[in-house]
């Protein structure tokens, strides 16, 4: 039996390259929210989400005709979002890479985040995840939220899958002892 | 690395895009857009969907060529006094303007021949009458191949818009031709140039109709095969 290529094939993006402009409105409706906090969670400023947006979406429909169906509309435009969105950060001369005070000897290595402990709620995750630098948050945010792989985050962020690994783990454990510190205090 | 706050993450991925963006993002792109980049449409692009009005173009285009260069005339009428003037410049004129005439009116789908053709006769002197005469006898030829193309219209829709629009830019070059006449001291040449256009449009349809046949055919066998074989 034969293995059939995925049906990736969008009826709004055929839409728009036929020259309808009522396609690039139903694609910026369908798409705009979700990458809207994709990049707010990497950016972590709203005004900048908003900018990376925008150009997102202006890049994308301008260059439709190159787009060629290798992945979904979807996953082409969330990398657009992702690039700028980091681009955002570089160009703030944000350090993209946590330098951790702490030694690594004195991380208990092996140990996972203590997760069972704390009650879980959506709110007190995003704000949590808002306190994070901003190099944690990136690699956290691409893995946990974008669904990336380590090896595709290190493609993106241009290091090497070695730091993206320590600096996600470190990055999880912030988020955790974060949630946790939050509801030491209520 | 799968744990519960991965886990948690994961199950209620959708509840963490909750945040809005301003309603003004959309009506900048839409604004920095400007107006839907139209598409021109290409003369012969080779679009596979295509194909076959394509071949027929480039059919038709060499058969063309090819007549010209034989420099004669059908037989269907004698009377013609004088040798045809064809200026060596009309092909490319027609593609120029087939090209200007596909830009214009891109939506013309409809050709119409013959009523065009009744305004060009009251318009027409008597020295090119028997110009007039030829154009005539071409425009009922294509106006009949016109009827039995559009029998396929419910049959092969797809094919049919195709077949029609590139008749429509003939078509269209034609009308520009017609529309040149009172302005253009030569009309015999102009005149030469709309049965050229008519007989371009007659090929065409021509070889629109064999092509038609021969799919009637494939469909043919293919269900007597699939017949045969159940």
């Amino acid at each position: 039996m034969e293995l059939t290529a995925p049906i990736l094939h969008d009826e709004l993006v055929e839409q728009c390259k036929q020259g309808n402009s009522l396609g690039y409105a139903a694609l910026y409706q369908k798409y705009a929210k979700a990458m809207y906090n994709t990049s707010l969670r990497i950016v972590n400023h709203t005004g900048d989400a908003e900018d990376v947006l925008q150009e997102a979406f202006l890049d994308a429909f301008g260059s439709l005709d190159s787009f060629q169906y290798k992945s979904t509309f979807g996953a082409w435009l969330k990398k657009i979002v992702v690039n700028k969105s980091i681009n955002h950060l570089r160009k703030r001369k944000m350090e993209l890479i946590d330098i951790d005070r702490t030694a690594v000897s004195n991380l208990p290595q092996e140990e996972s985040p203590d997760e069972e402990e704390i009650r879980l709620k959506v709110d007190e995750i995003k704000a949590a995840v808002r306190d994070l630098p901003n190099g944690y948050r990136t690699v956290l945010s691409l893995y946990l939220f974008e669904g990336y792989d380590q090896e595709e985050i290190a493609e993106i962020l241009q290091v090497s899958h070695a730091t993206v690994r320590t600096q996600y783990m470190r990055a999880k454990q912030k988020l955790v002892s974060i949630i946790k510190k939050g509801q030491d205090h209520e | 690395m799968n744990n519960r706050l991965d886990q948690f993450i994961r199950d209620n991925r959708d509840d963490f895009d909750d945040e809005q963006p301003s309603a003004r993002i959309w009506e900048d792109i839409s604004r920095r857009m400007g107006p839907a980049p139209k598409k021109a449409v290409t003369f012969l692009g080779m679009n596979p969907a295509k194909w076959s009005a394509a071949a027929a173009v480039a059919i038709i285009l060499a058969g063309s060529l090819y007549f010209i260069s034989q420099n004669s005339r059908p037989a269907t009428q004698g009377t013609a006094s004088s040798k045809p003037i064809i200026p060596a410049s009309v092909p490319n004129s027609l593609q120029q303007r087939s090209q200007e005439a596909a830009v214009t009116q891109p939506s013309d789908t409809s050709p119409k021949t013959a009523p065009s053709l009744t305004k060009t006769e009251t318009g027409a002197a008597a020295d090119s009458q028997d110009l007039q005469e030829e154009m005539y006898h071409f425009a009922r030829l294509v106006e009949i191949r016109h009827k039995q193309l559009y029998k396929i219209k419910k049959d092969e829709p797809l094919l049919f818009k195709q077949f029609s629009g590139d008749l429509s830019r003939l078509d269209s070059v034609y009308h520009t031709l017609e529309n040149q006449i009172p302005k253009n001291p030569n009309r015999e040449q102009l005149l030469e140039a709309m049965i050229q256009n008519l007989q371009l449009q007659m090929d065409l349809l021509n070889h629109q109709l064999t092509i038609i046949q021969k799919i009637n055919y494939l469909k043919k066998t293919a269900y007597e095969k699939a017949f045969k074989s159940a």
